[in-house]
C-alpha cells in the first residue's frame, strides 16, 4: 500500500537511533502501513479487539507499578514486573510522551511471557502498531491472546 | 548506433540538477538569519551567534550549557529559559512541560526555540558554572547484572567544582546506526572532595541509546565528554534526622551526599539510609556502607530486598523499601526528632515513600527528591 507523507515521516522516526537505539521496525522490510494492515487483518482473523487487549494490558501495567520493580502476582493468573528508567520517549506518531517503563507479564498457566513498554502499549492502543518483525518489543497477536487468556 | 535513448534521462537529470540549485539558493535566502545577538540578564553579557539553530545549541556553542537530559529532543523538559523577547506562541512540543505560570512568565524550552532574531534572555547565574569536560574512562565495573559503575578521569578541564547530589550529562557519540550525538543525565556517585575523577552508576535500559553504548561499546581508556554540574538535589539543613531512600541506580546521588558528609565530619545527624532492591543479586555496595556505619555511629544502612526466595541466609529487611521505612518509623527512629527525607529512584517508589513519610508527620517541604522522570 502507498504510504502517505505522514506515515513516511513516522517511519523515519522509527529508524534506529532516532527515538531508541534499535528503532521500532526490527528487520521488517515492509512499509509501515503494510505492517499495521497485516496486524489488523490478523486481529480480525483471531477475533481479538484492540481496545480489549489494550484495556487488559493497561490493567496489568497499573497493577505491576505497585510492585516498585518487584514481581507481583495479579489475580493469581499473572506475574507482572515493571522496570522504570529515567526519562521519557516520544511517540513516533508525535502524539505523546511516555515513561521509559518496561513491563514483563508472565501468564502462569502457560509460562508464556509478553514484554512491552509504556510506549508500545500506546502504539498498540492508538495506532494498532505492534512494531516490525525482529524488534525487541514486537508483540505477536497470537502471543497476546495466549498471555491474556482471550 | 543511435544514442537517442539517453536524451530523455539526460534532460530529466539536468532539470533535476537545476531545480536542486534553485531550491538550495532559496533555502539559503529564506533560512539565512545572519548573525543574531543574544542579550543575557539585561545586557550583562551579549553574545553573537549564527542564526538558524536552536537556542539550546546556540548557547552551548558559546559554552553556556542549560540543563538538558535529552539533548534537545523535547522529551525531558529540563532546558527551560526565560525568553523576554517575542518568539511566538508556545509550541505543542513545549506544552507538556510548562505550567500556566511558567507560560505567563515567558519560560520556554530552549531546544524548541529557533534563533532567528536578536533575543533578550534571563539565565540564572549558577548555570554559568556548567562546563563541558573531556574525560577518560578509568574503570568499568559490573555491580549487578544490569548495573555498572563507571569512573571517569577529568582531562580538560582537569577538575570540577560540584555539590554532592548533582548530575552530569554524558555526550554519547554517534555509533552504529545512530547518526547523531545523544545526551543523557546520570547522577554523580562520588563526593565533591574527589574533584578530578567522577563515579557514576548506570543501569541498562533495554533499547536505550546511551546505555546500550555504555554497556556494549564503552571501554576503559576511551574518552567521553560530559557537561556538568547540573541539578539542585543536595543536602539541606544541619540538625534534622535524615531519612535517605533509594532504589537501584538512585543509589548514586545519595552515596555522593553521604560520603561527602562523612569526609567533612558532618556526622552528628542521625542518618537512616534505606536502599531497596528486587532480589539479592541486585544488591551492591553493601560492604562499603557497612564500613561507613563502623566509622559513623549515627549512620544506619538498611538494605531491603523485595524477594529473598533465592537467599535463605538473608537476615535484613524484606519486602518493599517502603515497608522497611515504615517499620523503622514505627519502632526504631525517635519520633520527637525533626526529620528530612532524601529520595531517589523510580516515581512509584518515590510516591509510595512520600505517602509513608507524610503519614508519619514528615513535612512535605522537608522531603527532597530526584524522580527518575
Amino acid at each position: 500500500m502507498k504510504m502517505s507523507p505522514e506515515y513516511k515521516q513516522t517511519a523515519l522516526q522509527m529508524q534506529p537511533g532516532i527515538i531508541t537505539a534499535e528503532g521500532f521496525l526490527g528487520n521488517d522490510t515492509r512499509p509501515l502501513v503494510d505492517i499495521i494492515q497485516a496486524d489488523e487483518e490478523q486481529a480480525t482473523r483471531l477475533n481479538v479487539e484492540w481496545d480489549k487487549i489494550a484495556g487488559h494490558l493497561q490493567e496489568l501495567y497499573k497493577a505491576g507499578k505497585q510492585g516498585q520493580e518487584r514481581t507481583i502476582e495479579f489475580i493469581g493468573k499473572w506475574n507482572v514486573k515493571v522496570d522504570e528508567s529515567r526519562g521519557l520517549l516520544p511517540c513516533p506518531f508525535k502524539d505523546g510522551l511516555f515513561h521509559k517503563h518496561t513491563i514483563l507479564v508472565t501468564h502462569k498457566p502457560s509460562g508464556k511471557q509478553l514484554l512491552f513498554s509504556e510506549l508500545s502499549l500506546h502504539l498498540l492502543e492508538k495506532h494498532h502498531f505492534l512494531q516490525g518483525k525482529g524488534s525487541s518489543f514486537r508483540m505477536e497477536l497470537s502471543e497476546i491472546k495466549t498471555v491474556l487468556d482471550l | 548506433m543511435s544514442l537517442s535513448f539517453l536524451v530523455a534521462p539526460f534532460v530529466v537529470g539536468a532539470i533535476s540538477a537545476v531545480m536542486a540549485v534553485i531550491i538550495s539558493f532559496i533555502d539559503m535566502l529564506v533560512n539565512n538569519y545572519g548573525e543574531v545577538k543574544l542579550s543575557i540578564n539585561s545586557g550583562k553579557r551579549v553574545i553573537t551567534v549564527k542564526g538558524g539553530s536552536s537556542l539550546l545549541s546556540s548557547l552551548a556553542r558559546q559554552n553556556i550549557f542549560l540543563p538538558s537530559a535529552c539533548g534537545g529532543r523535547a522529551t525531558c523538559g529540563v532546558c527551560k529559559i526565560k525568553v523576554k523577547s517575542d518568539v511566538g506562541p508556545h509550541l505543542p512540543t513545549e506544552l507538556p512541560f510548562l505550567t500556566k505560570e511558567e507560560m505567563r512568565d515567558k519560560i520556554r524550552l530552549s531546544c524548541q526555540i529557533k534563533v532567528k532574531t536578536n533575543l533578550e534572555l534571563e539565565i540564572p547565574q549558577e548555570l554559568f558554572a556548567i562546563q563541558k569536560y573531556s574525560t577518560a574512562v578509568t574503570s568499568i565495573r559490573n555491580l549487578t547484572p544490569d548495573m555498572r559503575e563507571i569512573k571517569l578521569s577529568l582531562k580538560d578541564p582537569e577538575q570540577i567544582d560540584f555539590k554532592a547530589g548533582q548530575y552530569a550529562q554524558f555526550i554519547i557519540p554517534p555509533y552504529g546506526k545512530i547518526k547523531q550525538e545523544t545526551q543523557r543525565a546520570y547522577s554523580i556517585a562520588s563526593g565533591p572532595g574527589q574533584n578530578s575523577e567522577l563515579e557514576f552508576i548506570v543501569r541498562l535500559v533495554p533499547g536505550g541509546i546511551a546505555t546500550t553504548y555504555i554497556f556494549t561499546l564503552l571501554k576503559e581508556g576511551d574518552t567521553l565528554d560530559l557537561v556538568a554540574p547540573l541539578g539542585d538535589f543536595r543536602l539541606h539543613g544541619t540538625n534534622e534526622d535524615m531519612l535517605c531512600i533509594a532504589g537501584g541506580s538512585g543509589m548514586a546521588p545519595i552515596k555522593s551526599i553521604l560520603f561527602d558528609m562523612s569526609e567533612n565530619k558532618i556526622t552528628r545527624r542521625n542518618v537512616y539510609y534505606f536502599f531497596g532492591v528486587a532480589t539479592p543479586k541486585d544488591l551492591f555496595y553493601q560492604k562499603m556502607f557497612e564500613d561507613l556505619e563502623k566509622k559513623w555511629p549515627s549512620f544506619h544502612f538498611i538494605p531491603a530486598i523485595a524477594d529473598v526466595s533465592t537467599d535463605s541466609t538473608w537476615k535484613g529487611e524484606t519486602g518493599l523499601v517502603t515497608a522497611a521505612l515504615e517499620n523503622y518509623l514505627t519502632a526504631k527512629i525517635p519520633k520527637q526528632n525533626p526529620k528530612q527525607a532524601y529520595l531517589c529512584g523510580s516515581p512509584g517508589m518515590i510516591n509510595a515513600s512520600i505517602k509513608v513519610l507524610t503519614s508519619y508527620n514528615v513535612n512535605q517541604a522537608d522531603i527532597y527528591y530526584d524522580k527518575f522522570s
